[in-house]
């Protein structure tokens, strides 16, 4: 604690109360330093994060986040979409990571930002978020976790708000935002299957792998996307479709199509009538005569 | 009311009347019993959503438009699989047969409609289920009927399996045909139940 050498050994008593405030100057100096060499130091374009991401997470020779997998699952809030992520690195990369850039295939959309995380920053170009700064305690395992907000105004194409990884990781992007649906409204890279979304390059296998490595289960209805950085280097624009808007136009075709047929029920039943009258009573008349020829035999 | 015994006979399977056995009857009688489906779904929609008024008067038509199409959507596949499978019965004979079953239903529907107003009116849980129970019952009965009202109509000695193969087809095509109709026309029920989204819904 105290430096013997500072104060005297032979009047300890009267030298202590001088001793204890030397010390406290000192620390109160050091700290002082470090401040105005953070202070000094010049600032890197982060924003977002509630701590720090590491001091070289984002230095221009750090290394960059050794991606194998990811997955982007977004859910409604207040006011827009919030997009969940989930970087998954290679097997490899924990024992051997000390933090690393993550940069995005393209911009997040305007206006959308990181929800503040422990040891991630967002890395912020042009005023949007262009990638993360991952800093070695945001490593749990193998998995990065972020959340992003993505404001929502008004109806119409959007922008998607996935930070999608760049590289050729294969990512998975969730579809399912409640009971609506993103719809891809311009993707030429991107083709529509039946139960996923992926550019031809990514074959079964591919799929498969992104699954296991992101733990997502597979489901019929999901139609999730399936995605390098490379087919998402332009950006892509989605359609938040609401199945009960949809439904509502069926709706309306389908009480069309019901009061045509009833229509027609009506009309047929009207033009049967005399028909099935004329023959109810031909076979009554039949059986009668039938009847009374029996009876005249008999 | 001779008309709706005749109907009754035919969904019982009994052998249809001489005086009712021409062409024109048995469309008339194919067509009435449609029409009166409809009265009998009217009038268990009606039950069904008697919790609040808006649903109740939606469901009038609802219930009957889901029953109806769903017809009107599996007819066309049954009566293909009635002329490519060959089955040894009259077209008319399905028919009526089909109608029959969906007569029957509709008439367990609207038979059990004032027991579901009531439940749902009185109890939390018990409507709903009731709601649901009674779905389910109405399309058994209707199944029974069709398929032996199918087979009681047949010539005697004529193989069954071939004359299944179209009550098969359209009992198929009319339930997946249902199943996306309700999901369309959903709300039915004030709740939300497994059947209100569709396949999607029961495929998550």
């Amino acid at each position: 604690m105290t430096t013997p050498t500072t104060a005297p050994v032979t009047a300890p008593l009267l030298h202590i109360p001088t001793i204890r405030l030397a010390t406290h100057l000192r620390r109160l100096g050091a700290a002082a330093l470090v401040v105005a060499s953070v202070l000094a130091a010049p600032e890197p374009a982060r924003a977002g994060g509630g701590q720090t991401a590491g001091e070289d997470a984002c230095a221009p020779d750090a290394d960059s986040l050794p991606l194998a997998g990811a997955h982007f699952a977004p859910r409604r809030v207040d006011g827009g979409l919030a997009w969940d992520a989930r970087f998954v690195v290679t097997s490899d990369a924990p024992s051997s990571f000390r933090g690393g850039a993550l940069r995005f295939a393209a911009p997040l959309p305007a206006g959308e930002e990181l929800v503040a995380t422990q040891g991630l920053d967002a890395i912020v170009e042009a005023g949007r978020v262009a990638g993360l700064c991952v800093g070695e305690g945001a490593l749990q395992g193998r998995t990065v976790s972020a959340s992003f907000f993505q404001p929502l105004s008004g109806e119409g194409a959007i922008a998607l708000g996935a930070p999608i990884a760049t590289g050729r990781t294969v990512q998975i992007v969730d579809t399912s935002v409640g009971d609506a649906r993103l719809e891809l409204t311009d993707a030429p890279l991107l083709e529509k299957h039946v139960g996923f979304v992926a550019p031809r390059g990514i074959g079964p296998g591919a799929r498969e792998e992104a699954r296991r490595l992101t733990g997502v289960r597979e489901h019929v209805s999901a139609s999730p996307i399936y995605l390098r950085g490379e087919d998402a280097r332009g950006g892509l624009t989605v359609r938040l479709a609401d199945p009960r808007a949809r439904d509502h136009t069926s709706a309306i075709a389908v009480g069309v199509a019901f009061a045509a047929v009833v229509g027609g029920l009506v009309l047929a039943a009207r033009r049967l009538r005399r028909a099935a009258s004329v023959e109810r009573a031909d076979a009554l008349l039949a059986s009668e005569i039938e009847a009374a020829a029996k009876g005249s035999r008999g | 009311m001779t008309t709706f015994v005749t109907l009754l006979d035919i969904a019982c399977g009994r052998p249809i009347p001489a005086e009712d056995s021409g062409r024109a009857r048995r469309l008339q009688l194919v067509v009435f019993a449609l029409l009166a489906s409809l009265a009998f779904a009217g009038a268990w929609g009606l039950a069904a959503g008697s919790q609040g008024a808006g649903l109740a008067i939606a469901n009038l038509y609802k219930v009957p438009m889901v029953i109806l199409l769903s017809c009107v959507f599996a007819a066309p596949a049954g009566l293909l699989a009635w002329r490519l499978s060959g089955a040894p019965i009259r077209g008319t004979d399905l028919a009526l047969g089909f109608t029959g079953g969906v007569f029957g239903g509709t008439l367990v529907l609207a038979v059990l409609a004032p027991l579901v107003a009531l439940y749902y009116q009185s109890s939390a849980w018990a409507g709903p289920l009731l709601g649901i129970g009674s779905v389910v019952l109405a399309l058994v009965v209707g199944t029974v009927m069709f398929v032996r009202g199918t087979i009681r109509r047949l010539p005697p000695g004529a193989p069954k399996l071939a004359a299944l193969l179209p009550v098969a087809v359209t009992l198929g095509m009319q339930l997946l045909t249902l199943l996306q109709l309700a999901a369309i026309a959903a709300p039915i029920f004030p709740e939300r139940t497994p059947f209100s989204g569709g396949i999607d819904h029961l495929a998550r």
